[in-house]
């Protein structure tokens, strides 16, 4: 069974005369098909601890094991396999290529290492009209809007069946109203295609849709359900 | 793996890598268009480089062979030919043919009788070799133009060779080819101020049967003045005709072949033979002309076939009344080359060799003179001794025993002949020993002498210039009378029998022909070419004449003969033959001629009358020696320096922007390596496209460079000949350079990027990926600083050394130390903006203006360290290229009231040699200089050189040389009391003896210019390394590189000694070039150029004119060797000017890549200028700034270029080399406009923007 384990993580940059500790000594685990909110304040590392169970950047300390493989020890180019294969990536700037339509971009992650296949394109295909965009597959970013960019990130992340969806701030950009059908969207994708979600976000309405909340708070994250923080009060 | 699958819907079809690169580019199309242009500039350049190489080669390759016209073959020879040798050639294919020429170097000046005033402006010497008399004549007002002139006797079927004329003129010309007509080329024409029907005057040598070095050879009336009257050319495609490979043009004229061969006494005779074919087409181009060749299948080698006869090779024989064959030579002695005769099958081996000479005495011994052998003489028989001059005058004086002007033949011991060789009682005398001598019954009648008494023979020494084996010191000069200077020798000899008289002893036939001497009347009338006293002859000798002529008083053996009279001249003067038979038969004389012609075409046509093959020879010269595609492209590499740093900033700034993208492929799971490969094939588009356009760019950028080379900087190249030429070849190496170049560039700019870590790329923070660890910048920094201190040290070590052994050597150290300087300013400047990331910033009571200009000029180090770099560096460059330009030597001797004198050096040539090297006062006497002259030139110092060859072998001459120029270097150089002793020794390696290597080729010692060594001859391993060559006669000489000079007196020349070059080419006859130290009277005050030649000049030449005046007809002409020296140092001087100004174009090319950088960086900078607007800042305050920060980098730049500048040139400016202050400020103010104008432009675009909009841009 796919699982996430992160065990004492801690994170600190040496800037000029000091050194800034971002995080120290996170654990949590996670479980395929269940979601995850990290929320805290700004600062408080939630995008860099997503980098690093992004392997887009190694911590300074603690481990990190997916689906049974550790990430320490991995070279380029297998943590460029792990982003390939295992994890999807949702940016809050969408990032999609902007000489590219819509279905080109689901298709980049293919080119990572190959060729597009019939098969492939066929999932493309699938994934816009399950985020609703079937009609717009040849339309580049800059003739849609910020919510049908961020469907197109949606459904690009998912083009390689991850065991691991990793949001960062995918609604930041976006009015409420789109940012809740995108965050509606999000969740039922991931729960149909059995994922493990990870979001950070500062809205309550997302952070409160998820299975479990880890709240990123003064180096010492607590967790536990929305409900239970709910009654403690929301994190500063 | 199964391809893309192709979706029935086009607008889903597949995507794949290149597409999507595809994609990228034309999304980006803006980024990269100033990319492409930047690529279309690296390989113009590359394609410029190339094209220009390809155009001088083909200019030099298309002028040789223009010159040529349809000549395929020549045939030289220093003995005349009958005109008719090469009209018997079988079998010559349609439109091939053979003419003869009779070619010569002469000197042709103006007639006074033209009555046509020359052209007023016509004032400064224009020809290098006008004799410097310009002097108007001051009863008529006309001037007298002197020009050094190659010559061409040719019949009319020369002019075939060239395509046809067209004019009437030219027409009617031809048809009468004949009489005292010459037709000058287009440079004579300027060179003389003439037009067709004025008159000139043609000095022509006159022809001498004798050597004229030997003491029987002619020294006076040697030039002849005809005249003759100009006439079109009838050919205007003859003009540039040349033999030798020079791209400069030269004066030429043309004659009728049978009017000069009557002046000069050779009626029929020539000494140069063409072949080739006709050219009928007036375009016919050097391709035609190729194919041509091919079509009509000539064969290559017409010359070979040639039936040279006895006559061609200057001999000839009869037969005496005796019945004995005589084989003589018409110069009197058979040269080593017409002995080779004797070496052929049908030419018996039994025969008589016979040297003959003259004896100016036989003088009877008194039996009581004790003679004195000189103890050097042990080869010889000790009966044979050097009287010194005292007994010879003694001897000499007895005159009752004594006989003058007697012949006397040494020859070999013939058994045919012995038996008409008997003594009074009628035995034969035998074969005679060194040391013994026969003399005839007349001699010892007249001398009182029988069998056993001793005689000595005083006689004329042979080669007047080269001492005879027979001794080791050179003779004293003995004068016969005062004014008479030829060195004489005085042997002993033992009377061993008395030959009688009889028809053998006293047959005529012993002597050759000497014109003047054996067809005269009677002895007092003889035309001698030496001292000669009729008053010494008495009746009995004119007697003797009258009876026996020129049959020899006494003979002597072989040996001796050889050992005092055999000379490079020769060895023998004639072959004695009994009658030939073949089969039984006898032959008479023309069947043996004939049988021998025969042979000498089978065996000795390739050693005598080797064909040179000068259109292979043509093209192998047009090679050339200065590769200038590579010379331009060097020159150019700030072009393409300043280009590739273009496409750097550029690229770098493209992906900087496109960060992010970088990050989310990152992201997507894509590799390092694909990534890469995806920018590349991106990249590929611009760089193809870009490289494309490059093509057209490279070729105006040839067409200018030719433009430049045939009106800027024809210094380089002597004259403009040079047309573009476009090859593919050298399109296809620029553009596939150019392409991998911009490649190599591009693909190391994404690695270096693509290498960030994909965390920082999302976030596109720009300045954290530039900042490397706190550790490393520490380390970097300790490094730099005591790099700095190293190079300075370095510098100062440099700066110490007191004394260098050559200027240029001197040059490239202070050059170094120059490049020390800079590079220790780079690393401190860049030390200095590492030092910044370790600092908390300004104090806050210290920030002002400036820190904020500062901390933006810093932000981006890395691309500000790069412009500033390339300023110091083009800036240092530029400037401190000046420390090698060349200046000629500046006289060091100071003139005080005490004063040194001043001595100044002058070159001399004549066209035709003289027999006296004017070194000694009785050279100048014997030359024809009155005692007055002599007096005037008395502080002149006049150093003769023979030479062989003339091809300029200095890089002027950008033609590969095939025959250069041979000085040969006499021993009384050594002598030349200026010369240093480290000069002197220098030269001392040339007069080792010559030695033969394993393969047989000889190997002589050579000292060369310098930069002949270098450039032109290419030995660029230097001493030790060899040159080679192949004679006339297809021989192989190696010459060793012994030593270098630098500003030679004949930078085109190959300095050999005179004693080798005179055993090379035994031939070689008087000196034609001169070394001249003029001594300059004192003058006081400073000395500079200026004032010390106005002061000198009427002194200088005054002297110099006596020399022109006495010589003239020899075609003397002198040159300042300053004004040799600054030829020379022009073209690298020229070479100079080219990379300067380039490189200064570089520079300018480099500053609108600032503009261009600068610009794209005004995006990132929007929302922070825009802030500094909304906090007040106005405009112009903002423009201020923007304009600092180009300042600053500026000023950075240009200084520490002129600092480093400066330290190469300062050392150097005591010798001639100024401190070039004007270029560098120059360029720093042109920087400084460009400057400004990148800052205002870019600061335009900023305000273009609302500050609303600009502050919430990303």
């Amino acid at each position: 069974m796919s699982y996430l384990k992160v065990n004492h993580l801690t994170k600190a940059f040496e800037f000029k005369m000091s050194r800034l500790t971002i995080f120290q000594d996170i654990s949590l685990e996670l479980h395929r098909g269940e979601t995850l909110a990290v929320v805290g304040p700004s600062g408080s590392g939630k995008s860099t601890l997503l980098s690093i169970l992004g392997t887009l950047e190694e911590p300074t300390s603690g481990d990190i094991i997916l689906d049974g493989r550790a990430y320490s020890g991995l070279t380029r180019s297998e943590r460029a396999a792990i982003r390939r294969d295992q994890i999807g990536f949702i940016f809050q700037e969408h990032c999609l290529l902007p000489q590219c339509t819509a279905y080109e971009n689901l298709l980049i992650p293919v080119l990572a290492d190959g060729k597009v296949t019939e098969t492939e394109s066929q999932r493309a295909i699938e994934l816009l009209s399950a985020v609703g965009l079937a009609s717009r597959t040849s339309h580049r970013p800059m003739e849609l809007s910020g919510g049908e960019r961020q469907r197109v990130a949606i459904a690009r992340a998912l083009m390689r069946h991850p065991t691991l969806l990793l949001a960062d701030e995918p609604t930041g950009n976006l009015d409420p109203r789109t940012a809740a059908t995108i965050a509606e969207l999000l969740l039922e994708i991931a729960r149909l295609e059995n994922t493990m979600l990870i979001v950070v976000t500062h809205s309550s309405k997302i952070s409160e849709k998820m299975d479990r909340i880890h709240v990123m708070n003064e180096y010492l994250a607590t967790d536990g359900t929305s409900q239970s923080l709910k009654k403690e009060g929301e994190p500063a | 793996m199964n391809t893309d699958h192709v979706i029935k819907n086009s607008s889903q079809r597949s995507i794949t890598l290149y597409a999507l690169s595809r994609k990228s580019f034309l999304q980006y199309w803006r980024e990269h268009l100033l990319v492409f242009v930047a690529i279309a500039i690296v390989v113009a350049i590359l394609i410029g480089g190339g094209l220009l190489g390809d155009s001088v080669q083909n200019s030099l390759r298309d002028r040789a062979i223009a010159r040529l016209g349809g000549i395929e073959e020549v045939i030289t020879s220093e003995i005349p030919f009958r005109q008719a040798m090469g009209d018997a050639i079988p079998a010559l294919s349609s439109g091939t043919f053979v003419t003869p020429v009779l070619q010569l170097r002469t000197t042709i000046t103006t007639d006074t009788l033209n009555s046509r005033k020359p052209p007023e402006d016509e004032q400064k010497n224009i020809d290098d070799h006008i004799n410097i008399d310009g002097q108007k004549n001051i009863h008529d007002q006309k001037k007298t133009y002197t020009a050094s002139t190659s010559l061409m006797g040719c019949r009319k079927d020369f002019f075939q060779f060239f395509p046809a004329a067209h004019s009437q003129c030219q027409t009617k010309t031809l048809e009468n080819w004949q009489g005292a007509i010459i037709a000058v080329n287009d440079v004579l024409m300027t060179r003389l101020s003439i037009q067709q029907g004025d008159s000139l005057l043609i000095r022509l040598p006159s022809n001498s049967d004798i050597p004229t070095d030997s003491a029987l050879g002619r020294k006076t009336e040697l030039i002849r003045t005809v005249r003759v009257t100009v006439v079109p050319l009838p050919n205007d495609a003859a003009q540039d005709f040349s033999l030798t490979f020079d791209q400069r043009k030269q004066p030429l004229a043309f004659v009728p072949l049978e009017w000069i061969s009557d002046q000069m006494n050779m009626s029929g005779y020539a000494n140069m033979l063409l072949a080739g074919h006709s050219r009928t087409r007036q375009t016919e181009s050097n391709r035609d002309l190729e194919r041509n060749h091919d079509a009509i299948g000539m064969d290559k080698t017409i010359l070979s076939s040639i039936r040279p006869t006895l006559d061609d090779l200057g001999l000839s024989i009869s037969e005496s009344q005796l019945g004995v064959w005589n084989l003589t030579s018409k110069q009197m002695f058979i040269s080593p080359l017409q002995q080779k005769i004797l070496t052929l099958p049908s030419f018996p081996k039994e025969r008589q060799e016979v040297l003959l000479w003259l004896a100016n005495t036989i003088a009877a011994e008194n039996k009581d003179s004790q003679p004195r052998v000189d103890p050097n003489m042990s080869t010889v028989s000790p009966s044979v001794a050097i009287r010194n001059d005292e007994e010879s005058t003694q001897a000499a004086s007895d005159t009752t025993r004594q006989i003058p002007y007697s012949t006397v033949a040494a020859s070999t011991f013939f058994e045919p002949f012995s038996q008409h060789f008997v003594d009074s009682v009628g035995r034969s005398i035998p074969k005679l020993k060194s040391g013994e001598i026969v003399l005839n019954r007349w001699t010892s009648d007249q001398l009182n002498i029988k069998p056993g008494d001793f005689v000595t023979l005083e006689y004329f020494v042979p080669d007047t210039t080269l001492v005879p084996s027979v001794e080791a010191d050179r003779p004293k000069e003995k004068k016969s009378t005062p004014s008479e200077s030829l060195p004489t020798r005085t042997i002993r000899f033992q009377v061993v029998a008395i030959a009688e008289m009889n028809p053998y002893t006293t047959s005529s036939d012993w002597t050759p022909t000497v014109r003047g001497l054996t067809d005269a009347k009677t002895m007092k009338h003889w035309d001698a070419p030496f001292p000669f006293d009729a008053t010494r002859i008495r009746p009995e000798d004119e007697a003797y004449w009258q009876t026996y002529g020129t049959a020899p008083k006494a003979f002597i053996s072989d040996v001796d003969g050889q050992k005092m009279w055999g000379s490079r001249f020769g060895t023998m003067t004639s072959v004695r033959l009994e009658k030939v038979k073949k089969n039984g038969k006898t032959l008479t004389i023309e069947e043996f001629a004939f049988i021998l012609s025969h042979d000498i075409s089978e065996h000795l046509n390739t050693s005598i009358f080797p064909p040179r093959l000068v259109r292979k020879e043509a093209l192998a010269s047009a090679a050339g020696n200065t590769p200038f595609g590579v010379l331009f492209m060097m020159c150019s590499s700030f072009l393409l320096i300043s280009a590739m740093l273009l496409i750097i900033q550029l690229t770098q700034l493209s992906i900087e922007r496109r960060a992010k993208e970088l990050g989310v492929l990152f992201a997507l799971g894509w590799t390092r390596s694909r990534i890469i490969l995806l920018f590349l094939c991106e990249n590929g588009w611009i760089t193809i496209t870009g490289a494309l356009l490059g093509i057209p760019l490279g070729i105006i950028y040839a067409y200018i460079l030719v433009y430049g080379l045939q009106h800027w900087w024809t210094d380089a190249i002597g004259e403009s000949f040079v047309h573009l030429a476009i090859g593919s070849e050298s399109i296809l190496i620029g553009l596939s350079s150019g392409i991998f170049i911009s490649m190599s560039v591009i693909f190391l700019v994404i690695r270096r990027f693509s290498k960030q870590p994909a965390f920082y790329l999302l976030a596109g923070n720009l300045a954290t990926i530039s900042n490397p660890s706190r550790q490393h910048l520490i380390k970097s920094i300790r490094f730099k600083k005591i790099a700095v201190i190293l190079c300075i040290l370095m510098a100062i070590g440099i700066y110490s050394v007191t004394s260098y052994p050559d200027l240029m050597l001197r040059a490239g150290a202070f050059f170094t130390a120059g490049l020390l300087v800079l590079l220790a300013g780079i690393l401190w400047i860049h030390q200095k903006m590492q030092s910044k990331f370790l600092n908390n910033g300004t104090p806050a009571n210290e920030f002002q203006l400036k820190s904020l200009i500062w901390e933006n000029t810093m932000r981006n180090p890395h691309r500000s360290l790069t412009i500033a770099v390339l300023i110091a560096t083009s800036v240092f460059l530029v400037t401190a290229m000046s420390a090698f330009e060349l200046y000629p030597a500046q006289p060091t001797d100071r003139v005080t009231s005490n004063a040194k004198p001043w001595w100044e050096t002058w070159v001399a040539e004549t066209d035709r040699p003289i027999p006296y090297s004017l070194t000694t006062k009785q050279d100048r006497i014997s030359a024809g200089f009155t005692d007055e002259d002599v007096s005037q030139l008395s502080d002149v110092k006049i150093y003769g050189f023979r030479s062989h060859g003339s091809d300029d072998a200095s890089c002027k001459n950008l033609y590969h040389v095939q025959n250069p120029m041979i000085i040969g270097v006499p021993q009384t150089w050594m002598n030349r009391g200026r010369k240093t002793e480290t000069e002197l020794s220098a030269y001392q390696p040339l007069f080792r003896p010559m030695t033969q290597d394993a393969d047989g080729v000889w190997r002589i010692p050579m000292i060369v210019d310098k930069n002949t060594a270098m450039y032109a001859l290419q030995l660029w391993n230097g001493i030790g390394s060899c040159f080679e060559m192949r004679d006339e006669h297809g021989n192989l000489l190696r010459f060793e590189l012994v030593g270098m000079t630098t500003n030679s007196h004949f930078p085109g020349a190959l300095w050999i000694s005179e004693e080798h070059l005179l055993t090379l080419w035994p031939e070689t006859q008087g000196w034609n070039r001169w070394v001249i130290d003029v001594n300059i009277p004192q003058s006081i005050g400073s000395l500079s150029e200026t004032n010390i030649l106005p002061n000198a000049t009427s002194q200088d030449s005054k002297r110099l004119k006596i020399l022109g005046d006495v010589l003239g007809d020899f075609g003397w002409s002198t040159r300042r060797l300053m004004d040799v020296q600054r030829e020379q140092m022009n073209i690298q001087n020229t070479y100079l000017a080219i990379f300067q100004l380039l490189g200064i174009l570089g520079v300018l090319l480099g500053l609108p890549a600032m503009l261009v950088v600068q610009l794209r960086a005004m995006r990132e900078r929007q929302s922070e200028l825009a802030i500094l607007r909304a906090i007040g800042f106005s405009n112009r305050r903002i423009q201020w700034i923007l304009f600092m920060e180009n300042c600053v980098l500026l000023l950075m730049g240009t200084g520490l270029g002129v600092i480093a500048a400066l330290v190469t040139t300062i050392p150097l400016n005591e010798l001639g080399s100024s401190v070039p202050l004007l270029k560098p400020l120059g360029l720093f103010l042109a920087m400084i406009g460009l400057g400004g104008g990148c800052a205002w432009i870019a600061s335009r675009q900023v305000f273009r923007v609302s500050i609303v909009t600009a502050l919430r841009a990303p």
